[in-house]
């Protein structure tokens, strides 16, 4: 239980024990309770005073199985409020079984051109190399690179051109199982501020033997085993292996809420080219592979490694987001073409969905035609040379707007929505809106609750019982980023919400509740809104694009209907 | 009457009729509905969520007419 410190200013690194107030937090509970303690609320995000934590979850590195999530948390340049953007992979795992609670990255070198790496080994010991060989590459040959310098043995965790160039689309990219850096802590912008920092990649060693200890490890591990085994019994875990998340492209479209053309319209034409069904096939055919296991101990395996007409890689793991932002949200039914510009996305280290969706608006202001992939492809790669509109590109689609003077911008605090229109399922209208991140799905996807075939009870076009749903669902979502579970193994709490508690007060030493729980998710809801309210947003933030409370969405012709005293109402703490 | 249907998800698996991409068809007595195709092709009620017939959302008791395109999707969850 420790914390190590990179102060990037002096290159210098310490290490000291977790302090007591930050006991039994790990994930994003940690990242965000610190970053308002510590990061004052009105820096610059690419300047000295902001810093970057990268913590596993609570919970990663235990034996509980699809618990490897990394949080990493900053004041996010994209937005100017307090980010916590997860990623898998196995770093989260390596890190924990170093004894690391977090790696707090602070400061910033004197010399703006200078590239680090922070090599962490076996035991812990921790350096920082020069890295000004690597500057400038690619992640894909950056890790190749790496991996032949220190060994195939490493998680590594790094940018591309795009944190380079400070861009705020700029994602971290991480290992997969295999060693490939196609996992992303995509949004928010945290590549610039691991740009800003002069950190080109951390390189850590998969061989740690220094967990944390379990208080009662037997305890711990009977409820890890029947967390798993609701995991393995839930009806949806087969279809994540088959098809991946892309599971949700053919039902979200058939009930109108997959946005396209820039979400002037809820269903997609060639949606039947770009559906998960489609591409099993497809990958099937072709050699490549589905159920794909891309995060250490996942027993689900969600992704998969989709290849062209060859059989060779072009990039993993194809999923429903990116299939909506570069395919659905373009007018594109060209699944080779959403793969591609998925892998260049990785490449050059940029989030997937806010530059699908930067480009949407591109296409939308006229600058180029919905349907053209070229176009696209040619887009994304300029952000990597570095022209003007690469840099707009790159800087997301509030900054394509602005400068076509297009104000159809589907973002919230500047950062794109997701794969579902608010118009279509009201109660994502409310996450998206007040959540402290900004346009994101993961913070509360209330989408199963909203539909009645789906087992939910709430109206999708009626504002009741939305904003009560949403906030129950974000502060849920607060706790389970703590403990550091794969959103797509929250079945697991079929076993019971007691069970997922008795993990955390077996590793921690003490009690914890569900009441516990409950608070966790209201502190750190707080601590995040806290942030925000200093670094100047008001509830005037909590709002969608006008485009959402005036433009019908067809086929169902409905808008926004949550008013503003409603949306005032969801955290009225 | 004859129908056509495509099941989505892990709907399909085993069934050898479905073909992933095209589907299967059907042929039912006039004035069948969209439960009696979920009762004939043996899937558990349970496993079904939505459900459209021709692109427009439907439910059990939609009446179904010759050429109909129906749809199944199986329930979801994620993010
Ligand atoms: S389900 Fe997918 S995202 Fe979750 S741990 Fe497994 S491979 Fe990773």
């Amino acid at each position: 239980m420790k914390f190590l410190k990179i102060d990037m200013a002096t290159q210098t690194i310490t290490t000291e024990d977790v302090p007591a107030e930050y006991a039994g937090l790990g994930g994003r509970g940690l990242t965000s309770i610190m970053i308002n303690k510590e990061v004052p609320a009105t820096c610059n995000p690419l300047g000295p005073e902001n810093k970057l934590i990268i913590a596993p979850g609570y919970l990663s590195g235990t034996i509980l199985v699809n618990s490897c999530r990394l949080s990493i948390g900053a004041k996010s340049p994209l937005t100017g409020g307090i980010k916590e953007s997860n990623v898998g992979g196995t770093v989260a795992a390596d890190i924990a079984h170093l004894g690391i609670t977090a790696i707090i990255v602070e400061g910033k070198p004197s010399n703006s051109e200078a590239a680090y790496l922070l090599k962490i080994d076996a035991d812990g010991n921790a350096a920082l190399l020069d890295g000004s060989a690597y500057k400038g590459l690619r992640t894909y040959e950056l890790v190749r690179q790496l991996k032949e310098a220190y060994g195939e043995k490493n998680s590594i965790t790094c940018i591309g051109p795009a944190g380079e160039f400070l861009l705020t689309g700029a994602s971290i990219q991480t290992t997969d199982a295999d060693g490939r850096p196609c996992r992303a802590a995509g949004r928010g912008g945290l590549g610039a501020v691991m740009g800003s920092k002069g950190l080109k990649a951390v390189i850590v060693d998969r061989g740690g033997k220094a967990t944390d200890a379990l208080a009662d490890a037997d305890v711990f591990k009977a409820s890890a085993k029947l967390y798993a085994k609701a995991v393995r019994d839930d009806d949806f875990t087969p279809a994540l292996a088959e098809l991946g998340s892309a599971v949700l492209v053919a039902p979200i479209n058939a009930v109108g809420a997959f946005p396209t053309r820039n979400a002037r319209e809820g269903q997609f034409e060639g949606v039947e080219k770009i559906t998960g069904e489609t591409m099993a096939e497809v990958i099937k055919k072709r050699g490549g592979k589905n159920a794909h296991m891309g995060c250490a101990q996942c027993i689900i395996r969600c992704s998969n490694e989709y290849v062209d007409e060859k059989g060779d890689y072009v990039t993993s793991s194809l999923e429903y987001e990116t299939i909506w932002s570069m395919g659905g949200m373009l007018g594109n039914d060209d699944l080779d073409s959403i793969a591609k510009l998925d892998f260049l996305c990785d490449d050059i280290g940029l989030d997937t969905m806010g530059t699908g969706v930067a480009v949407a608006v591109a296409m939308d202001a006229g600058y180029k035609s919905f349907g053209d992939a070229q176009a696209a492809i040619d887009m994304v790669e300029e952000v990597a040379a570095g022209t003007e509109m690469g840099k707009l590109i790159g800087n997301g689609p509030g900054a394509v707007g602005k400068h076509f003077k297009h104000d159809r911008v589907p973002v919230m605090k500047n950062q794109s929505m997701a794969a579902y229109d608010p118009r279509a399922i009201q109660g994502m209208a409310v996450t998206y809106a007040t959540t402290p991140m900004g346009g994101d799905h993961t913070a509360g996807w209330v989408v199963a609750d909203n539909l009645e075939d789906f087992g939910g009870t709430l109206d999708r076009f009626s504002a009741e019982g939305q904003v009560e749903n949403s906030r129950k669902s974000q502060l849920h979502m607060a706790a389970v980023d703590t403990v550091g579970i794969c959103d797509f193994a929250q079945s697991g709490f079929g076993a019971g919400l007691d069970n997922v508690c008795k993990m955390v007060a077996a590793k921690l030493g003490k009690a914890f509740s569900e009441d516990d729980w409950a608070a966790l998710g209201v502190r750190i809801l707080k601590a995040e809104r806290e942030f925000n309210r200093n670094a100047g947003f008001t509830n005037k933030d909590d709002r969608l694009p006008k485009m959402f409370y005036e433009e019908p969405l067809p086929p169902h012709n409905k808008v926004v209907v949550i008013s503003d005293e409603e949306m005032d109402k969801t955290f009225d703490f | 009457m004859e129908i056509r249907v495509r099941l989505y998800g892990t709907l399909g698996a085993g069934l050898a009729a479905h073909d992933p991409i095209k589907g299967l068809r059907l042929h039912l007595p006039e004035g069948s509905d969209v439960g009696d195709v979920i009762e004939r092709l043996e899937i558990p009620r349970k496993k079904v969520g939505i459900i459209s017939v021709d692109g427009s959302l439907a439910k059990d008791d939609s009446p179904l007419q010759n050429g109909n395109f129906v749809r199944l999707y199986r329930p979801i969850f994620g993010g």
